[in-house]
């Protein structure tokens, strides 16, 4: 297996667990137990978790009166931070100097790919409920298609390189990756 | 080597075609060149309308409903008779808020979820209630009734901002959600 497909690879997975470790982070904080899911889902178990709490205290009441704070990162967040990352990344790889080999154009191109896998497969995650295929002007779809369309031409763009077809894939790549997030922007 | 150059040039262009369907209404370029976030519904700052209406339940905003729904429901008729309540006004103040309702209405924003509002309804629907509308409905179905309606600080799906904490600045995606416990 090539080195860039194992980065990748291995990127994505790293990528992929950023929420579910976003969500255990969040466990340590609260009392209720938080189970790998979405903030939204979050806060139908912790409402659960205090019916529940409720019910045992005699008289009691659980309240959870404290001011809302938005968290910095959920699973959503996460994966509007790898679309935007590769983008960053991409963007910068189009400024480095064409090299061969082990360049900093390279290996910017490989976190390019990896941020945009991470993010296609963070989206499907969490976001395959929005989508619907029967109609395709759907915002959330077109969102989708065009965000796995890019993070195909990085990932076609790497294996190609340093072949002279590879930058019409990166630049591909990059108008619907930038397409994609506009979309839902 | 064309083929491949050609298939990418062609893919690219059904992309930009793909995302111009869907913010036809706004027109492409003027979508294209904006750099402001309209992802979720356009908050409403009409005082009027947030003190008249806003003082008996939620303002929801006018994206949330198609102007065919908003022209109902501010019907003067129908206004003293406002699921249960009447809620009779006088014809300028009406006609004042009916515009701005009107203005932003779900069928007229390009915001996100105002499409998807739109989209999830029929041609010529026109739900008297935002819980109605299939969009709506889809996104809450899996919420148990004991956390909204069995819920003595939700009590029904129409308090909008009971459970969605930035409701009142048109904000209701997922990271903004925390349902309040029931006692």
């Amino acid at each position: 297996m090539p080195i860039s497909v194992r980065s990748i690879l291995g990127g994505t997975a790293f990528a992929m667990s950023l929420p579910f470790l976003a969500s255990a982070a969040h466990a340590a904080d609260d009392q209720p137990t938080y189970d790998l899911k979405s903030a939204y889902e979050n806060s139908i178990v912790i409402a659960q978790a205090e019916a529940a709490a409720a019910v045992g205290k005699q008289g009691g009441t659980a309240e959870m009166e404290t001011p809302f704070e938005e968290s910095a990162f959920t699973a959503n967040k996460i994966h509007k931070y790898l679309g935007i990352g590769s983008l960053g990344l991409v963007g910068l790889a189009l400024l480095a100097p064409k090299e061969d080999g082990n360049s900093l154009h390279h290996n910017l191109a490989i976190g390019a790919a990896t941020l945009g896998v991470g993010a296609v497969a963070t989206g499907l995650t969490f976001h395959y409920k929005d989508l619907n295929f029967k109609r395709l002007t759907d915002p959330d779809t077109v969102h989708a298609l065009l965000g796995t369309l890019a993070a195909a031409c990085f990932l076609a763009a790497v294996s190609e390189a340093p072949e002279s077809g590879h930058p019409a894939l990166g630049i591909a790549g990059t108008v619907f990756m930038l397409t994609a997030v506009k979309v839902t922007w | 080597m064309r083929t491949r150059n050609a298939v990418i040039m062609v893919g690219s262009a059904l992309a930009l075609l793909l995302s111009q369907a869907v913010f036809a209404e706004e027109g492409f370029f003027s979508w294209l060149g904006s750099f402001s976030r309209e992802k979720e519904i356009a908050p409403v700052t009409d005082a009027t309308y947030n003190k008249e209406c806003g003082s008996c339940h939620f303002p929801f905003q006018p994206g949330l409903l198609p102007e065919a729904s908003w022209r109902k429901l501010l019907d003067a008729k129908a206004l003293s008779d406002h699921f249960g309540d009447n809620a009779e006004l006088d014809d300028q103040t009406r006609q004042k808020i009916l515009d701005v309702l009107v203005a932003d209405s779900a069928d007229k924003s390009y915001r996100k979820r105002s499409r998807k509002i739109m989209k999830s309804l029929g041609e010529g629907d026109a739900p008297l209630r935002i819980t109605e509308i299939p969009y709506i409905k889809a996104k809450h179905s899996e919420i148990p009734e004991n956390l909204v309606k069995g819920n003595p600080k939700v009590k029904g799906l129409s308090f909008c901002n009971k459970c969605h904490q930035k409701a009142a600045d048109g904000v209701y995606d997922d990271d903004t959600v925390r349902i309040p416990g029931k006692s």
